[in-house]
């Protein structure tokens, strides 16, 4: 048995358990008709609170007002919550343990040492680091409208430097290593895909997290690299509108982080309807990670084998239905032809699992 | 105390402080006074001896440049500014609020003010016969004891100039006497015998002829008056002023034509009335000569309300020439701004009485009065023989007028003085100026000589190389950087940009206007924010003003200052850069003298930048997203989705809040990011005049020669005399006359200040 740890990342309140409620979203589709995959949830307990923020999204669609603020009724993750997903190929054995590590944003305030000792353990061990990124706060209240200046509460919510320290110091692959995989998934960016600014978006990013993409150049080949955006509520729904403001003409602030208390999203169309976009995305190329990592790991297994457990290896494979490199391999070509790679403020920037390639 | 009484205490305590900055003005207007007789004396004493002074080379006439400054006109002017100053001062010294009463002959002034006074007809003569009042009275509302008058009586000059202005009518100017003993001698029989045969004579002149026979004939019971003052009571008080008895109309008085004033104290009927007094005068139309300006004197120097009075005739509703032509004299002597808020029209409605009621006529002479706009605080509908309605619509209302305006008209009048202290200012500046010009280019060539070696140096190096250092040293620097000035100003335009979306409150105002819907009403909010934003940010102007103008002023100290360019000492920076450059070009004659110097200065006075120029217009782009005449880039309505119906007003104007609160978020954000690019420019644009004034001050040519060079050169030799001062005296032919003049001249500079001509109101 085979174990994958996702660890997510993210300021308080952005987004991180969002990105989890949006792949369980869309179980049905990767894992339907089009695959022999098969995944199960191991722990029904954890995956409660995934469906409660999955009905909070909801909720705005049903008692639709003008403008709504988000987060605001939804409460905080509670500590570090871990859910574990089985997946395997149907009617083969072996399975693989997917677990997604999910931890309250506000561990990467300054004083939460100890609980970031915690995280730095777990990033050890960790394969994929997904980082959730409020794109809002990405993109309002930048210097100019270049890629190269970010809004000014950007660093206050996203936490981009602090969570590049961490993957510096802790998210390493030593030589030789499988490489691991760095996702930045920007969420709440409706109102910048509706006005066609996913370019900007994407260049912003880069911006923000030039630390972590300055360290995987100095590290060639060693970490999988992609930006995937997720409308959580779809296009055309709900965008951002402004950070609120006080009668004084100045934002209403968050006395303790200092960044704007009340986003407010409105409804353009108020007879939209609930449409999110690109959700599968984050757990397509966690899939294809894993099945890349299989693939190699079996590839391995075989070549660094003696004889006899060739041997032992084929007549498993071949008729005690034990899953080969083999298979891992044509599950990967067809997840990857499912990724999306561009556009859409969608990039690869950087490729050791040669996704382009295998997609083309 | 009452609320009225106690606003006139106060408004009488503030004038009393008002007062002592009149007075101060007054003690100025004499120093301004002194000084000018000191040069006065000085040009006449050069006048006197014009021959016994020197010409510098011969050529250059000094004594008469001194002695031709004209100075009649400023005596003059100063004459009126003391004299309206004197007015003001005796307003303000008033321990009372006068209420003036005018009008023609029975119009029911001595009415009103019997019911306001509370005295009866023995005191204050009215009837229907004819001219009663015989001499003005001022009655005050005294608070203690019995009724009681004093008594002021011509002096015996002023009795001869009224029988003269008679005589001198009847006589066409012949005959007139000296002394007021020649009065019983004036030969009215004879007079009146040559009215008939020239046939020529007017009801006017008999008019005039019996009011000379009253004096000659009753020249007895006046005479041991003239020059007193008695005091009298209640019952002799109608004796003195009335022309017959209340009583008995047969019984007639002479003793009023030596009275010139009766002051009668009694206590008013209303008790919240005050310190008041009013002011009776004679009524206009009266034959007597001269009664007309006796009145127009006294609305001007012993009023602070008048009250015209007017009675309408009982058959026609109309208003005559003479109503006209009074109310246009007065507000011509007092001016129409006063008159609009303190002359009161009083339409006396008689509802009974012998000539019959013209209570239909009031109506329309009201409404004649009130289409024609004339310059009257207000028109009053009163019944003036009720003592209920003169109080009611008459006194209460003028004293509440008088009380919460008067200040204001006491800065009226105050501001109008100033207006005339301007003027004698800048007659007074003109004169010193030309103190200045008396000695311009009288320098002889050795004189030139001798300055050279201080004339070259403080052009090059205290002036043109100090402004080089400026721009290199400071503004260079600047102009690569944002103006910070500039930029914490816009940081409060951007929230207001925020503050400029309606209130939920003010879209359901224009929801409920006429028959708007929605989207009417979104796009009359979305044009009230532009119109709201480009105006807020235009006011940025006032930023740029200032900032442009400390950088002049910088420009201008090295023009200026002792240790650089000197020029302050011909003409001071103790002005606004555009004050400074008027007044150096006109002292000196520069576009005559030095044209290209000129020309340099007029192109730097006339830089300015505004945010019409470089940001409005930014500005107004970013403002697209709150206007729906303009489609969006994509090509989409602008027009947002307003779901929700006019019968629930206030979810429709909620919802129009938060969709300008969405796009004032957007203009907030664009404009923010656009002007930052546009912070520089100020510095830039200032480094460019900068640089541009050098260029020109230090490079500029003409037909191959550096002319500019030339000017400078001549400009200082011209004006050395100012420049080095004490050097050019020890060394001028003018020498003697120099070291007086300066002293005369350097008093008459002292105070050519607007500190001594202008009152801080």
């Amino acid at each position: 048995m085979n174990i994958i740890n996702v660890m997510m990342f993210g300021g308080r309140r952005c987004g991180k358990t969002s990105v989890i409620a949006a792949m369980k979203g869309c179980f049905h589709e990767v894992f339907g008709d089009n695959t022999d995959l098969d995944i199960n949830i191991s722990d029904i307990a954890t995956m409660d609170v995934i469906d409660e923020k999955n009905a909070e999204i909801s909720q705005y669609f049903i008692n639709k007002t003008r403008s709504i603020v988000m987060n605001q009724s939804y409460s905080a993750t509670q500590g570090l919550m871990e859910y574990k997903l089985d997946i395997c190929i149907k009617g083969k054995d072996g399975r693989t343990i997917l677990n997604l590590c999910d931890f309250p944003g506000e561990w990467l305030d300054q004083n939460h040492q100890d609980e970031q000792r915690t995280l730095r353990s777990k990033i050890e061990h960790c394969n994929i680091i997904v980082i959730a990124i409020d794109t809002v706060y990405l993109m309002e209240k930048a210097a100019n409208h270049n890629a190269g200046s970010v809004g000014i509460y950007n660093e206050r919510r996203n936490y981009c430097k602090h969570i590049a320290n961490m993957i510096k110091d802790s998210f390493q692959v030593a030589d030789g290593e499988f490489p691991k995989m760095i996702m930045f998934i920007p969420l709440k960016c409706e109102k910048y895909y509706n006005s066609g600014e996913m370019e900007l978006v994407k260049g912003r990013i880069h911006t923000a997290y030039k630390e972590i993409f300055d360290f995987s150049e100095e590290n060639k080949g060693k970490y999988e690299i992609i930006i995937a955006p997720v409308l959580t509520l779809g296009k055309n729904t709900a965008e951002f509108s402004r950070f609120e403001y006080g009668d004084d003409g100045e934002i209403m602030l968050d006395k303790d982080l200092m960044i704007p208390s009340m986003p407010k999203y409105i409804f353009k169309d108020i007879s939209c309807s609930y449409s999110p976009k690109y959700c599968e995305q984050p757990l397509l190329y966690i899939l294809a990670y894993i099945l890349d990592l299989m693939q190699k790991i079996k590839s391995n297994e075989r070549i660094n084998a003696g004889l006899f457990k060739k041997f032992k290896l084929h007549i498993l494979e071949t008729y005690y239905n034990l899953a080969s490199a083999q298979d891992f391999l044509e599950h990967k070509k067809i997840i990857t032809g499912q990724l999306k790679m561009d556009n859409d403020g969608y990039e690869i920037i950087s490729d050791p699992l040669q996704l382009k390639e295998m997609a083309v | 105390m009452g609320n009225i009484s106690k606003q006139i205490d106060e408004i009488i305590t503030k004038r009393k402080v008002r007062l002592q900055y009149i007075e101060n003005a007054r003690e100025k207007a004499d120093i301004v006074l002194e000084n000018m007789y000191r040069f006065k004396d000085f040009q006449d004493e050069i006048r006197g001896n014009i021959d016994t002074f020197q010409t510098a080379e011969g050529s250059f006439d000094v004594a008469g440049s001194i002695e031709s400054i004209p100075t009649d006109e400023f005596f003059n002017l100063h004459k009126v500014y003391v004299s309206e100053l004197e007015r003001i001062i005796n307003r303000l010294s008033r321990n009372n609020l006068n209420i003036s009463f005018i009008g023609r002959t029975g119009q029911g002034k001595s009415l009103v003010m019997q019911n306001i006074s509370g005295l009866d007809s023995a005191v204050i003569p009215s009837s229907n016969r004819g001219d009663c009042t015989g001499a003005k009275s001022i009655i005050t509302n005294s608070e203690s004891g019995p009724v009681s008058a004093k008594i002021h009586f011509y002096g015996k000059e002023e009795m001869v100039d009224i029988v003269n202005q008679y005589l001198l009518k009847l006589t066409d100017g012949h005959r007139f006497i000296k002394d007021v003993s020649d009065i019983p001698a004036i030969k009215t029989e004879e007079m009146r015998e040559n009215l008939y045969k020239n046939k020529s004579e007017t009801v006017k002149e008999e008019d005039w002829l019996d009011h000379l026979c009253k004096y000659v004939e009753h020249y007895n019971d006046y005479i041991d008056d003239l020059g007193s003052v008695k005091d009298v009571t209640e019952r002799e008080i109608e004796y003195y002023i009335a022309q017959y008895s209340s009583q008995n109309a047969e019984q007639k008085y002479y003793k009023y034509l030596g009275v010139k004033l009766a002051d009668i104290n009694t206590n008013f009927l209303n008790e919240d009335a005050g310190n008041i007094v009013l002011v009776d005068t004679v009524g206009i139309g009266a034959t007597s000569l001269g009664i007309e300006e006796e009145m127009l004197k006294a609305v001007e120097n012993d009023s602070d309300a008048i009250i015209f009075m007017f009675r309408p005739d009982n058959k026609r509703g109309r208003i005559s020439d003479n109503e006209i032509n009074i109310i246009r004299n007065i507000a011509e002597r007092v001016s129409p701004e006063y008159t609009k808020e303190m002359l009161f029209w009083v339409i006396n409605r008689v509802e009974t009485g012998d000539s019959g009621d013209n209570v239909n006529q009031v109506n329309d002479v009201i409404q004649i009065i009130k289409q024609r706009n004339y310059p009257i605080a207000d028109v009053l509908n009163v019944n003036c023989s009720s003592k209920e309605e003169v109080e009611n619509r008459l006194l209460i209302p003028v004293l509440k007028q008088l009380s919460s305006r008067i200040q204001d008209v006491d800065n009226l009048l105050v501001d109008k003085l100033n207006e005339t202290g301007e003027k004698l200012f800048q007659m007074y500046s003109q004169i010193c100026q030309a103190t200045d010009r008396a000695f311009a280019s009288s320098a002889n060539e050795d004189l030139k000589r001798k300055f050279y070696r201080k004339i070259n140096p403080t052009i090059k190096k205290g002036l043109l190389n100090e402004l080089r250092k400026l721009y290199l040293d400071d503004y260079n620097n600047l102009r690569h950087m944002p103006c910070e000035e500039l930029m914490s100003a816009a940081s409060g335009k951007f929230k207001n940009i925020i503050k400029a979306v309606p209130t939920k409150e003010m879209v359901m105002d224009l929801l409920s206007y006429g028959d708007a819907n929605q989207f009417n009403a979104y796009e009359a909010c979305t044009n009230i924010m532009r119109m709201q934003i480009i105006d807020d940010f235009t006011e940025l102007n006032n930023v740029l003003y200032d900032i442009v103008e400390r950088m002049k002023k910088k420009v201008l100290h090295i023009f200026t200052d002792e240790d650089k360019g000197r020029l302050g000492l011909v003409y001071p920076l103790d002005c606004s850069s555009d004050e400074w450059i008027d007044g150096f070009l006109d002292l000196v004659e520069g576009e005559k003298k030095y044209p290209f110097l000129s020309d340099a200065l007029r192109k730097f006075q006339s830089y300015t930048i505004n945010v019409q120029g470089f940001l409005i217009h930014e500005i107004r782009e970013q403002l697209d997203p709150i206007d729906i005449s303009l489609p969006r880039p994509d090509g989409s309505s602008s027009v947002p989705q307003i779901s929700g119906s006019m019968a629930q007003p206030e979810l429709v104007a909620e919802e129009i809040v938060e969709w300008l609160k969405t796009y004032a978020e957007d203009v907030h954000d664009n404009v923010e990011i656009t002007l930052k690019d546009l912070y520089k420019t100020p510095n830039r644009s200032m480094f460019a005049a900068i640089k541009d004034l050098y260029d020109r001050i230090t490079y500029t040519m003409a037909d191959n020669e550096s002319k500019i060079a030339e000017e400078w050169r001549y400009l200082y030799e011209d004006w050395m005399h100012l420049i080095w001062k004490e050097e050019y005296q020890q060394q001028s032919a003018v020498k003697v006359v120099a070291e007086e003049w300066n002293d005369v001249v350097s008093k008459l500079k002292d105070i050519n200040k607007h500190e001594y001509f202008i009152i801080k109101n």
